[in-house]
């Protein structure tokens, strides 16, 4: 138990050294926007379509399953706000990460593992550069921008999705549905969705990143790899979804307290 | 002089001591056969040299200078005067054979054409994807890609393993066009003895992490060192472990 914990810990630190080394890579040599663009595109354009399906349903589960709860208390005119409010300050980004992570994660994990176990890494260094500066820096930062940016259009999606299972098939029309979001959706909600967005896509990129690169032991240590990237992503997508909701809401208990004295 | 050295270099890789005060050095437009059946840590000699695995003890020395592997930033410097080619190809596999070539400098795409012809290698090629290429070809791309860095010395690891015989023939062509013509030191790893009769100036015998024998080929026919025995007549006697 203790050694795992103590492997924990330093599996940790592993991860956080990393991150450092390539944040400082790119702060210092920036990256190459021909590679950007182009990982941009694999990671990002290519994970529009699923990204969109999945962002629908989940509004509509959501929508769905509260109106479940207020139908009991005649109060489905609640619905668009509760639904939207939940779904942007929490479950939508939440689930719609889990999904990239799945999707994107995953790939670029097996990528950099597939090209650390076939030395394709070692060659880069032998040709005297550094991986870090021209593998995984624009990967880490594509994945980074299109996970928020997919995340933000995931979270479009989960409203649409809440709409039109609502007035197709709960008896809420646009208007009503629209008619009490204001009341529950503030702009610090938005931002509480948007923050955590972030957040999640830098978790997503920074773990795949990380796994991948340090691959090592053929065909069984890829799949070791994308197994970890998989696990360590959906816990710590859990684990700064509850920390980064509990220092928000403090901040804005703090916020109101100031204000009011 | 001019010269790549390694000095008393050790390595243990999990319990096995791979490497054991390992001493050899290179001689510019000198070619060194380093010999030894498989799993005997020729691969880890190699990169050891270029710092991609840190040794545990010893030292390399390159014209006169250590290196400091713990040191990543100056082990560039040393990996563009040592030119690693790789057993697999390493070829970057999402790129073209052209992006491979140029990958880091385009400059180089100015000495593409002549190398290619050096390596017989045709030029509609370039737009290529590794995947789409044989394992020959693909072993001959990497082999160019490292020559277009214009190294000092070239480090081969099993160069002809997998290759058919014309192919072999060829690239042990262009291991002695450029130690001999281009004045190169070439650290050739390998159990292929035919061509370290054919290439080499010096052979290294591997024997369980250690320097077993060391000399001309002529000297490898005359050993009676078992595991020089067993290279020549291709066979093991288990009693002996050879």
């Amino acid at each position: 138990m203790l050694k795992a914990i103590n492997k924990g810990i330093e599996g940790l630190g592993r991860w956080a050294e990393f991150s450092i080394r390539v944040f400082k890579t790119f702060t210092s040599k920036g990256v190459s926007s021909t590679s950007l663009v182009e990982q941009m595109y694999h990671v990002g354009v290519r994970s529009l379509p699923i990204t969109i399906v999945s962002g629908l349903f989940v509004g509509a589960i959501l929508a769905i399953q509260i109106n479940l709860q207020l139908k009991d208390f005649g109060a489905q005119t609640f619905l668009g706000g509760l639904s939207t409010s939940t779904t942007l300050r929490n479950l939508g980004p939440v689930l719609i990460a889990f999904l990239l992570s799945g999707r994107v994660g995953a790939f670029t994990s097996a990528e950099l593992g597939t090209m650390a176990i076939t030395d394709q890494l070692n060659a880069i260094r032998c040709l005297g550069m550094d991986p870090v500066e021209k593998i995984v820096v624009p990967r880490l930062v594509a994945l980074t921008c299109s996970s928020f940016l997919l995340l933000i259009l995931g979270l479009g999606m989960t409203v649409v999705g809440g709409v039109v299972i609502s007035s197709a098939h709960l008896g809420v029309n646009p208007i009503q549905f629209s008619q009490n979001i204001s009341l529950f959706v503030s702009s610090w909600s938005i931002g509480i969705g948007v923050v955590k967005s972030f957040l999640f896509g830098l978790m997503i990129g920074t773990i795949s990143c990380f796994f991948g690169y340090h691959t090592a032991g053929g065909a069984r240590g890829v799949g070791r790899a994308v197994k970890r990237t998989s696990v360590a992503t959906l816990v710590s997508i859990i684990l700064m979804d509850f920390l980064v909701s509990t220092a928000l809401e403090s901040l804005k208990t703090f916020f109101e307290i100031m204000a009011n004295s | 002089m001019n010269m790549l050295e390694v000095k008393n270099l050790s390595k243990v890789l999990g319990e096995r001591q791979v490497l054991e005060n390992m001493s050899l050095s290179v001689q510019q437009g000198e070619i060194l056969f380093v010999l030894g059946r498989s799993g005997v840590g020729k691969s880890v000699l190699l990169k050891t040299i270029v710092g991609l695995i840190h040794q545990d003890k010893g030292e390399v020395w390159i014209d006169g200078e250590k290196t400091h592997p713990e040191r990543e930033l100056a082990m560039v410097a040393v990996r563009r005067q040592c030119g690693l080619v790789f057993q697999s190809p390493a070829l970057f596999d999402s790129m073209t054979v052209k992006e491979n070539l140029i990958f880091g400098d385009e400059d180089k795409a100015r000495h593409i054409s002549a190398t290619m012809a050096w390596l017989k290698l045709p030029e509609k090629i370039l737009n290529f994807y590794p995947s789409e290429l044989s394992f020959g070809f693909q072993k001959k791309v990497s082999l160019l890609r490292t020559l277009l860095s214009n190294p000092k010395y070239l480090l081969f690891d099993e160069p002809t393993t997998g290759l058919d015989p014309v192919t072999t023939n060829l690239v042990n062509d262009v291991i002695r066009d450029c130690a001999k013509a281009r004045n190169m030191g070439c650290l050739v790893v390998s159990h292929d003895l035919q061509s370290a009769y054919h290439l080499a100036d010096r052979i290294v015998l591997i024997d369980q992490g250690k320097i077993a024998l060391s000399g001309t080929p002529s000297n490898f026919k005359e050993s009676d060192y078992p595991l020089a025995v067993a290279f020549r007549k291709g066979t093991i006697n288990f009693a002996e472990g050879y």
